[in-house]
């Protein structure tokens, strides 16, 4: 005991190179806890955000490992000749209901809860008003006006307006499931997109635009209501937009028509008039120019219209169509078939709502923008139809098939990745066939990306304080050991224990850097908080730098071969970055401030007792001087 | 009766020899003092007889057992008081402290010095056996009391642990005359009504005289 009881007394004589001591250990502890705090940050940011997050996902055909298929049948790398096989590929392996149907029946582990939390879908058709116009901003200007400002507005995708060559301004429709140049759209070149998306939700949770939350929601109903779920009366609801240009009125009907075949014509009655926020739907489509019913509806319609255009009814077996023509369907048609594919392939595989996001950036959007603008270019002159015998199939209103699995947790999802992978085997396919892609987990860890940075600088520099903390705590003790060599001498020379001794010098050394470690660690509890949010906001800035310098450097469609396929899909929209972290100093972080000290301490300690060991208490006593 | 022994002791530095083959044996009560021109080994052999160095060759017997390593620390530390010729005291520490510290090392109780008290009063004690008062300069740092107070204070920590040798380099070299005999006489009395053995190595004659008995060392000696 009274070995402590001494050290406290030494400490208290030699207070002014005590306090020396203890200011370095303050400053190595408190960068040590900024350090620490900033990691333990990170980990908690990662682990936390997700929690009691859903987490929506999409299943699609891998278009890379498709191309690849391809070309290992084919043997070529000809575009040309892989196209027709890239198309039935595509087909053949599609997502539809059914398919999604059968996802959703993997269960979780042993347990007979399923994997999937929920779905659901949508399906949408491009097509033509027949008393209603497109809602477009630039119609009502002057030809001059539009055609300078052209670019600018085709850019933002709002009211998409070309020159010809000739000079004359020509619409481009608005491609609702291709928003951005990265989604090529697949379709024939024959078929003519509509100025109208209409767009068929399985029920209104489908609805990513719409949200019980009015703060979060970026529609919102403003006259009328909501249609019900699924229902197969033909009802819809438009934008207000639209709804004031047409001089629409709930319980208004409106009449759309096939692009492609002016006598085929469906009534939907307006049951509801919505407000967006933004111009564009979050899967990027024209708000404006967007029409939503539900899913039933859309297929029904789908199913008419191949009656109508072919005389028979598609076999689709994801369609839950409430169409009366079922009667009438027999086989589908090769013919059919063989034309719609490409048109089908493209649906399914670019879902309208993580369109932009969950394409794999390999190299197949090479092959589709051509596609686009043949498909843009034909629509934007008289729209010459093919005069093959697929001039019927062409007309044929095929819808595009979306479907969102939620997830209640990451582990859910991620496990879930694994359970495609097997059923593709099982079912007799590659496992690579499908990807399993999440805009959500790929934004949530893009907005991490800037912590995560941080913690990797935090960890070298946690690495780097801790090692100059060692060593200075090393050299003051061998210092301060040498300036008490006499002293020891004499406690050694009065038969204190060289083992007594070092204990009382390594009790020294613990208290100081124990209160050293607390003052730190409350230092840097303190600013940890306020450092690590201006390191991130740095950090932040220097990622969106990074990343509008990437964009600026890719041209906008080009292929992005090049760019690493991430995990998840890629991120669509703006990512929402961690910027600000809370309180990140807990126990845990304190509890390893305190083992830090303790090893400082000793290491100092050890130093100091073989220095100790090595002297002789009369070789001490005799070089006094 | 004898209380520590020199058994064939020689003691050598590198190229140096101090002592050679010294037999000789201290009894208890008796206080020695240990006179010799410088460089005949006056503090070498006190360092042997207080542990702190070892001899080439022979032994040193305490109590009729030899005080091999491992209990060279119990020996120094409860069996023989070390007044050194520099005092040795630990200068960041007060007078009661320094007393105090040393009792402490020993790991005695007071009960085993006789003491039913505090601390404090036993500290206090001691310092005025050696003609200082507590009072004045027990709260004192050593770096703060004259020399003589030092050496004094040397003295009373020796004595803190009530040791059966007391062994004193030099113990009145810094005193005058008068302070001098009264701490020979606190020697005297420890070694003659107490029945310790008390060994000073001196240069003053005068003290020399007041010893019991006097032991003159010649360069490398055989004998006292």
């Amino acid at each position: 005991m009274f070995i402590i009881k001494y050290a406290l007394k030494s400490i208290s004589r030699s207070i002014g190179r005590n306090i020396l001591i203890a200011i370095i250990v303050v400053i190595i502890a408190t960068a040590a806890c900024v350090a620490m705090s900033i990691q333990h940050a990170a980990e908690t940011a990662a682990s936390n955000s997700l929690k009691g997050m859903n987490i929506s996902a999409q299943v699609n055909v891998d278009r890379g490992y498709v191309l690849e298929k391809a070309k290992e049948i084919k043997g070529t790398d000809d575009m040309s000749v892989l196209m027709p096989e890239i198309m039935s590929l595509m087909k053949e392996h599609a997502i539809d209901l059914e398919k999604m149907e059968e996802y959703c029946e993997i269960k979780k582990g042993d347990s007979n809860e399923p994997l999937v939390k929920d779905h659901y879908y949508n399906a949408s058709i491009s097509i033509n008003g027949e008393d209603i116009k497109k809602y477009d901003l630039t119609a009502s200007t002057e030809e001059t006006t539009a055609a300078t400002e052209a670019p600018t507005e085709a850019t933002t995708m709002v009211a998409p307006t070309m020159t010809d060559p000739a000079g004359n301004i020509v619409e481009v429709p608005t491609m609702p499931t291709a928003p951005t140049p990265e989604t090529p759209q697949e379709q024939p070149q024959m078929e003519k997109p509509g100025d109208f998306s209409l767009i068929g939700y399985s029920g209104y949770k489908a609805m990513e635009d719409f949200s019980d939350d009015d703060e979060e929601s970026i529609c919102k109903m403003t006259e009328g209501e909501m249609f019900e779920d699924n229902t197969s009366e033909y009802v819809c609801v438009v934008e207000k937009n639209l709804a004031d240009y047409n001089s629409i009125a709930v319980g208004d009907t409106i009449k759309l028509v096939n692009p492609n075949n002016e006598d085929e014509t469906y009534e939907l009655k307006v049951v509801g008039i919505y407000k967006c926020s933004t111009g564009s739907l979050s899967d990027g489509s024209d708000a404006s120019n967007t029409i939503l019913t539900s899913y039933a509806v859309v297929k029904d319609i789908e199913s008419k219209s191949e009656v109508t255009n072919t005389g028979s009814s598609s076999s689709d077996s994801g369609g839950d169509s409430s169409s009366s023509t079922a009667a009438q369907t027999t086989t589908a048609p090769t013919a059919t078939q063989a034309t719609t594919a490409p048109a089908k392939a493209a649906a399914t595989t670019s879902p309208a709502k993580a369109a932009t996001t969950t394409v794999p950036a390999t190299t197949a959007p090479a092959t589709t923008v051509p596609a686009t603008t043949g498909s843009a270019g034909s629509s934007g002159t008289t729209g010459s139809d093919s005069s093959d015998s697929s001039e019927d199939d062409s007309k044929v209103l095929v819808s595009q098939f979306t479907g969102a699995f939620v997830f209640g947790s990451l582990e859910d999802y991620n496990r879930f990745k694994e359970e495609v992978k097997n059923k593709a085997i099982e079912d007799g396919e590659d496992g690579d066939m499908y990807i399993v892609t999440s805009s959500d987990v790929a934004n949530f860890k893009a907005g991490l990306k800037p912590l995560k940075n941080l913690k990797s600088f935090a960890t070298t520099f946690l690495y780097l304080t801790l090692a100059i903390g060692a060593i200075v705590l090393i050299v003051i003790s061998v210092i301060s050991i040498r300036d008490r060599k006499y002293e020891i001498g004499v406690l050694a020379a009065m038969g204190m224990k060289k083992l007594k001794l070092s204990v009382m010098f390594m009790v020294e050394v613990l208290i100081i850097t124990l209160v050293g470690i607390l003052i730190g660690a409350a230092a840097g509890s303190a600013a940890s908080v306020p450092v690590t949010n201006s390191l991130l906001s740095a950090q932040v800035e220097k990622q969106e730098e990074s990343n509008s310098k990437k964009d600026s450097q890719q041209m906008p469609g080009a292929p992005s071969a090049q760019k690493e396929r991430p995990d998840d899909g890629e991120v669509s929209g703006d990512i929402t970055y961690v910027e600000k972290v809370g309180f990140s100093v807990d126990v845990f972080v304190i509890l390893k401030m305190l083992v830090i000290g303790i090893v400082l301490s000793l290491v100092s300690g050890f130093t100091s007792i073989l220095f100790i060991l090595r002297y002789d208490p009369k070789q001490i006593l005799a070089n006094r001087d | 009766m004898s209380v520590i022994e020199l058994k064939n002791v020689s003691f050598s530095y590198p190229n140096n020899p101090v002592i050679k083959n010294l037999d000789y044996s201290f009894e208890a009560g008796m206080v020695y003092a240990i006179t010799g021109k410088s460089g005949s080994g006056k503090t070498t052999l006190l360092s042997l007889l207080s542990g702190i160095m070892e001899p080439t060759s022979g032994y040193i017997a305490y109590k009729g057992y030899p005080i091999d390593e491992s209990d060279k620390y119990i020996y120094r530390s409860r069996d023989v008081g070390v007044i050194f010729q520099e005092y040795n005291l630990l200068p960041k520490f007060t007078v009661r402290e320094n007393i105090q510290l040393s009792f402490d090392i020993s790991g005695k109780k007071l009960r085993d010095v006789g003491h039913y008290r505090k601390m404090r009063d036993y500290v206090d004690g001691l310092i005025r056996e050696v003609g200082l008062d507590p009072d004045t300069i027990g709260n004192r740092r050593i770096l703060h009391i004259s020399g003589g107070q030092q050496q004094r204070i040397a003295i009373a920590r020796a004595l803190s642990f009530q040791p059966s040798v007391i062994l004193a380099d030099e113990p009145t070299g810094n005193l005058d005359m008068d302070t001098s005999i009264d701490i020979l006489k606190v020697f005297t009395h420890l070694a003659h009504e107490l029945g310790r053995c008390v060994i000073i190595v001196t240069h003053s004659p005068q003290i020399a005289e007041m010893a019991d008995l006097r032991l003159d060392l010649q360069p490398f000696s055989k004998y006292l």
